[in-house]
């Protein structure tokens, strides 16, 4: 292969990636060009072109992906300020089916799923930065009051919700069935055995779901700045997603004795899943409030300060 | 050390066919890369082929790789900025490059906005009140 064909190699490649309707006419200004510099090089050298000076050339311009990015600068498909989310939405599906295998077997998990949810991803932040393109020059930004904003209103209803609900419901079930469906509903499905009336799981998920209602409650006057609050709401999560589990599958009296939360066993087979998917949550929960208090920003200096 | 941060050897030839040898500041190459729309500019009053205005550049100690002048000139062109032709008369074709009324517009904005420029900065080099 001489100078020539090395060139001619070169163009060809170069031509290759840029859109058609361009690339005849490039190509031929670029083989001319080279041809020019060549020349130029050859001249200075005092000697005749060949495949090395050639190579040494193409050096200059770069590799033809390179040379042909300078002259058809392509989008990228996921915009480069968008890359950290994307990198956190697909770590965050991944986390989501692997605790969904965690709790219910490896099997439960399409073995696809992950390319497909990093395909989804793609198609929308694809679809987001072709929109963005589309309108350049516009603020693509909102002010936001941010995380620490107080929401009393918003933690009076959701320490309200969590007593008439969870706790309600946990405490007293056969009561909770009766004011939910004003004694039209039999309540003796959701009866509990003994054993698990007078259960420690039992005394430990009650005490957690008060402590979550009353962090609420302290969240109304307080906010939710304090860090002493975050990590006690992370903490409430990952017990609660415990005890869920626990209540997933027949617990264990001091006794040795097997026992279930409900009377009936069709309630217990019915229960089951809900429990289990109840302690997923509750781990996820647990996890993104972690993830969001280590990428919490907290401005403050870096280093010593200057030197006096 | 610094000196390996600081600075960086290029290569380039001329239309006489010596090389020089250059040492590039880093800050330099930014500072050259600004103003590499202006320059090209200013030398397409008349019409310039790819290669001979490199060397025109190269001969007014203005070096520009290879590799970023010729796509630029295409996207100058794209721009409305610079208006080309094919010369066919000649083996291998030339695409001749020459500045568009657009272009010329352009140049004198950019050429005005760059003397106000130097003229501030020699005021801040030189630390005067303005």
């Amino acid at each position: 292969m001489n100078a020539h064909d090395v060139m001619e190699s070169w163009v060809r490649d170069v031509a290759g990636r840029l859109p058609r309707a361009r690339r005849n006419d490039v190509a031929c200004e670029l083989r001319a060009l080279l041809a020019d510099e060549l020349d130029g090089r050859a001249r200075a050298e005092g000697r005749a072109p060949d495949r090395a000076m050639a190579m040494d050339l193409l050096k200059g311009f770069g590799t033809p992906a390179q040379a042909a990015g300078r002259y058809h600068d392509q989008p990228a498909i996921i915009d480069p300020t968008d890359s950290h989310h994307f990198v956190i939405w697909a770590l965050g599906g991944a986390v989501v089916m692997g605790v969904h295998g965690l709790l219910n077997g490896p099997g439960s998990v399409d073995q696809d799923l992950f390319l497909i949810w990093l395909g989804i991803l793609v198609v929308i932040f694809a679809a987001m930065a072709w929109w963005r393109r589309r309108r350049p020059g516009q603020m693509h930004w909102k002010p936001s009051p941010g995380p620490d904003r107080p929401r009393p209103a918003l933690a009076l209803l959701a320490m309200t919700a969590t007593l008439a609900f969870p706790v309600f419901m946990y405490a007293a079930p056969q009561t909770f069935v009766q004011v939910m469906f004003l004694g039209q509903i039999a309540d003796s499905g959701v009866a509990l055995t003994e054993a698990f009336r007078g259960s420690w799981q039992r005394v430990v998920t009650l005490a957690l779901l008060v402590l979550s209602a009353a962090l609420y409650g302290a969240e109304m006057r307080l906010g939710s700045g304090r860090a002493g609050m975050r990590w006690a709401s992370i903490a409430i999560q990952a017990g609660l997603s415990l005890m869920m589990l626990l209540h997933a599958a027949p617990m264990i009296a001091p006794s040795g004795e097997a026992f279930s939360p409900f009377v009936l066993d069709a309630a217990n087979a019915t229960s089951a899943p809900f429990f289990r998917a109840l302690g997923g949550l509750f781990i996820l929960g647990a996890l993104y409030d972690l993830y969001r208090q280590w990428s919490r920003v907290q401005p403050e200096p870096e280093g010593d300060g200057l030197a006096r | 050390m610094l000196d390996t941060v600081l600075y960086r050897r290029h290569y380039v030839s001329n239309s006489s066919g010596r090389q020089m040898v250059e040492r590039d500041f880093a800050g330099l190459g930014e500072l050259r890369r600004g103003v590499l729309v202006l320059a090209v500019l200013s030398q397409l009053r008349g019409p310039q082929y790819g290669y001979s205005l490199k060397q025109a550049l190269i001969d007014q100690d203005m070096p520009i790789e290879e590799g970023t002048l010729y796509p630029l000139l295409r996207r100058l062109e794209a721009q409305g900025l610079l208006a080309s032709a094919w010369n066919t008369d000649h083996a291998p074709p030339r695409r001749y490059y020459q500045l568009s009324p657009q272009g010329l517009a352009a140049l004198e904005a950019l050429s005005k906005g760059w003397r106000d420029q130097v003229r501030v900065m020699d005021r801040l080099l030189d630390g005067e009140a303005p």
